[in-house]
């Protein structure tokens, strides 16, 4: 009997010790669903804008969701002017910026970068009418008006190598409206944004202006951008990467949005 | 064993095992070190693979596509049909042929951007031709138009080809890389086999090496030792053990030798006669014993011989003991050279001997005996350290398999006797027993075998008595067919 009835209390401390450590379990990993927050501007199609549903849509958000879904991390979109990403990851306002980062060794003083997610070149838009000229010509034409936006690496490559007067704006809506008001003839910018922008029948009027503009600082790979405030994240991006281009889906991702393979 | 005898210390079989077992652990720490290395290498080389080559395979598959794309882009901009269709996919075309996605071949970005010049000459001159301005051209500019739009098409119909072949070249060339990469893999693969069987031949080898050590440092020393051993207890002689390298396989050899050499000493104190170093009686009665059953079993001959010095104490009382002993110690040196190597000479006691005489019957063994009586005869003669002595034997064989010893040596004595009775210095064949015939009869049969030599030399002209020779000796032999119990 005795034997019996202690059997009976010590197996309901331990069920009771299991049930316990089964809800702490689950709680505690409920509660360790990380969450991370990204960075993204919104006026960049195809790369990121509201959709008609009122939600952030592109190939960057596209991008983003799918990199946190690999880490097995919660998305949270921030968004914000192009020009304040930068700053917000040095104060690890957000972890990982969606926003076309081109590898610079400025920028890799502030910041961490992710491999590429694809690869851009940057051009001159402007006039149809103008659309045979050389560009190189007009940066240094001192009567031309250019505008980048501001932080990013046209406008740095404008105050760098243009005699032109340069004019800057937090946004691509910004320059877009400036250009159509006549505040400005040209916008320097990153190419796939501009052909979106020129394929839309309404642009009709406005064209690439000559070739893709050769410099190093202006083409090559993108990246996305992360916080120096988790070096952790880095590893796990990368990986979150690979996958995404080994499995196929950066692939349709990019289908999604390009004519063609930007990787 | 005393300390002291070690002048050189031998290691010890600690050593020897600890040796091999550092031989063992050292060569499976290379074997594992060798092929850590060539897996660390294996996985170098996947990880070029995955870092290097895949990506750059990939980058070949992208732009063969996107060049697909750019000459569908093209053919819109070419036949397209309206202004819209030809300025979206010129756009396209333009970015697609800037995009770094070419720059890994500078010979495919020099040529898609060529071709992208013509897409741009095409939609300017198609854009004019299809646009609301046409209307305004003359005859001739349009015509002119149409003439540069069919020399463009033409252009761009060799364009696609140019654009076609690379995008094979491409294609191959990402073959090629793969190709390059399955057989750096591959051969990786081969170069550890080789190294592992390499390895496991040499792990063979090496065990090989430790076995034969062990088999002759260890094992070969504890096999002779334990001969050695199994000889000692059946107290037959073995080969002194070989030197032995360590030190306690030494201790045991040396053990095992003065063992032996003990053993030998002691056999010899308890069975040979200190004097003489002929068998004592004990050991004698043994042996005779061995003799007889062994002549039984075999159904072989057997002559057993008592001999006695003749006038021994006066020998004694004349000359002194000393001289008495090396008398008996020459004269049983002599018999023993006259012995065959299966016979033996037993000290019965003072002066009386006994020899057994395998295989030997009667007509032999008075043949040795008379020959042993003549040669210690002549032998003291000629020596000047001892008397001339003369000895009297008396011989019995073996006749039937009922045979004792006992009774064998009683008879062989009873000839003796016979021998002391008749005169002294000869041989006398045992031929009847008492059982069969009385002391007369017994006596009468009794053949005495006078060798006169020694007699005519000490008593002077008694020989003419004698009726036998030194040739009489076989002469008067009675014939073996003489059974006493028949």
């Amino acid at each position: 009997m005795n034997t019996t009835t202690q059997f009976r209390v010590r197996f309901r401390t331990i069920l009771l010790l299991l049930i316990t450590l089964t809800l702490m379990a689950v709680s505690s990993f409920s509660a360790a669903q990380e969450v991370i927050r990204v960075g993204i501007s919104t006026s960049f199609k195809p790369f990121n804008f509201i959709d008609k549903n009122g939600e952030i849509s592109g190939y960057n958000a596209d991008v983003a969701r799918a990199i946190c879904d690999k880490m097995q991390v919660r998305c949270e979109f921030v968004t914000m002017v192009f020009p304040k990403i930068i700053p917000a990851l040095e104060n690890n306002e957000i972890q990982l910026a969606a926003s076309n980062l081109l590898k610079t060794p400025e920028r890799l003083n502030k910041i961490n970068f992710t491999d590429k997610y694809y690869r851009s070149t940057t051009s001159l838009m402007g006039k149809s009418e103008n659309s045979f000229k050389d560009p190189e010509q007009l940066l240094q034409d001192p009567s031309s008006r250019i505008m980048a936006t501001k932080s990013s690496t046209q406008w740095r490559y404008l105050q760098e190598n243009s005699k032109a007067q340069l004019v800057s704006v937090n946004t691509q809506k910004e320059a877009l409206q400036a250009m159509a008001e006549g505040k400005a003839d040209y916008i320097l910018l990153p190419t796939l944004f501009a052909l979106n922008y020129l394929q839309q029948p309404e642009n009709s009027h406005l064209d690439f202006i000559g070739l893709p503009i050769n410099h190093p600082s202006l083409e090559g790979d993108v990246h996305m951008g992360l916080t120096k405030a988790r070096p952790d994240l880095q590893k796990r991006a990368n990986k979150a990467i690979r996958q995404l281009v080994d499995s196929g889906e950066l692939r349709a991702l990019i289908d999604k949005y390009f004519p063609f393979n930007v990787y | 064993m005393p300390n002291q005898e070690n002048h050189h210390q031998r290691p010890h079989i600690r050593k020897l095992l600890l040796k091999l077992i550092a031989m063992l652990v050292l060569f499976i720490a290379c074997t594992l070190g060798i092929v850590a290395v060539m897996h660390n290498y294996s996985l170098k080389l996947i990880k070029t693979s995955q870092d290097e080559l895949l990506p750059a395979i990939h980058d070949h598959q992208r732009a063969a596509l996107n060049l697909e794309r750019l000459e569908r882009m093209g053919d819109l901009v070419v036949y397209g049909g309206s202004i819209t269709l030809i300025r979206k996919n010129a756009l396209a075309a333009q970015v697609l042929a800037f995009q770094p996605s070419f720059n890994f071949s500078p010979e495919t970005k020099k040529t898609v951007q060529s071709a992208f010049e013509l897409l741009r000459e095409v939609r300017r001159t198609r854009q004019t031709l299809l646009s609301s301005q046409a209307d305004r051209l003359s005859s001739i500019e349009r015509e002119n138009l149409i003439q540069l739009e069919r020399t463009l098409q033409i252009r761009w119909g060799e364009y696609k080809q140019e654009l076609f072949e690379l995008q094979n070249k491409i294609i191959s060339d990402a073959t090629t890389l793969q190709t390059a990469n399955m057989n750096q893999i591959t051969s990786t693969n081969n170069l550890i086999l080789v190294a592992a069987s390499a390895g496991v031949s040499l792990l063979l080898l090496v065990i090989f090496f430790i076995g034969y050590n062990l088999y002759k440092h260890l094992i070969t020393p504890i096999i002779e030792a334990s001969s050695a051993l199994t000889a000692l207890e059946q107290r037959s002689g073995h080969a002194p053990l070989t030197e032995a390298r360590y030190q306690e396989l030494h201790t045991i050899r040396k053990a095992v030798n003065s063992l032996g050499e003990t053993m030998t000493k002691l056999h010899n104190m308890a069975t040979r006669d200190s004097l003489t170093g002929c068998v004592n009686r004990g050991y004698f009665m043994e042996l005779a014993q061995q003799a007889l059953s062994s002549a039984h079993r075999n159904k072989s001959a057997l002559a057993l011989v008592m001999l006695d010095v003749d006038h021994f104490k006066k020998v004694n009382d004349q000359y002194g003991h000393a001289v008495g002993d090396d008398t008996l110690k020459l004269a049983t040196k002599w018999i023993r050279g006259m012995l065959p190597d299966d016979a033996f000479i037993g000290r019965l006691g003072g002066e009386e001997f006994a020899l057994i005489l395998p295989d030997y019957d009667a007509e032999q063994a008075v043949n040795l005996s008379d020959k042993i009586r003549l040669l210690i005869a002549k032998n003291s003669t000629d020596s000047g350290t001892i008397p001339a002595i003369t000895v009297s034997l008396g011989v019995e064989v073996v006749k039937s398999a009922t045979d004792e010893v006992d009774k064998l040596l009683s008879q062989a004595d009873k000839a003796l006797y016979q021998a002391k009775a008749s005169g002294r210095n000869q041989v006398i064949l045992y031929q009847i027993t008492e059982e069969t015939a009385d002391a007369k009869a017994a006596e009468s049969t009794v053949t005495p075998h006078t060798n006169t030599r020694l007699k005519s030399a000490q008593l002077d002209g008694d020989t003419s008595g004698m009726h036998v020779t030194a040739t009489g000796v076989i002469t008067n032999f009675p014939t073996e067919t003489a059974k006493p119990q028949a």
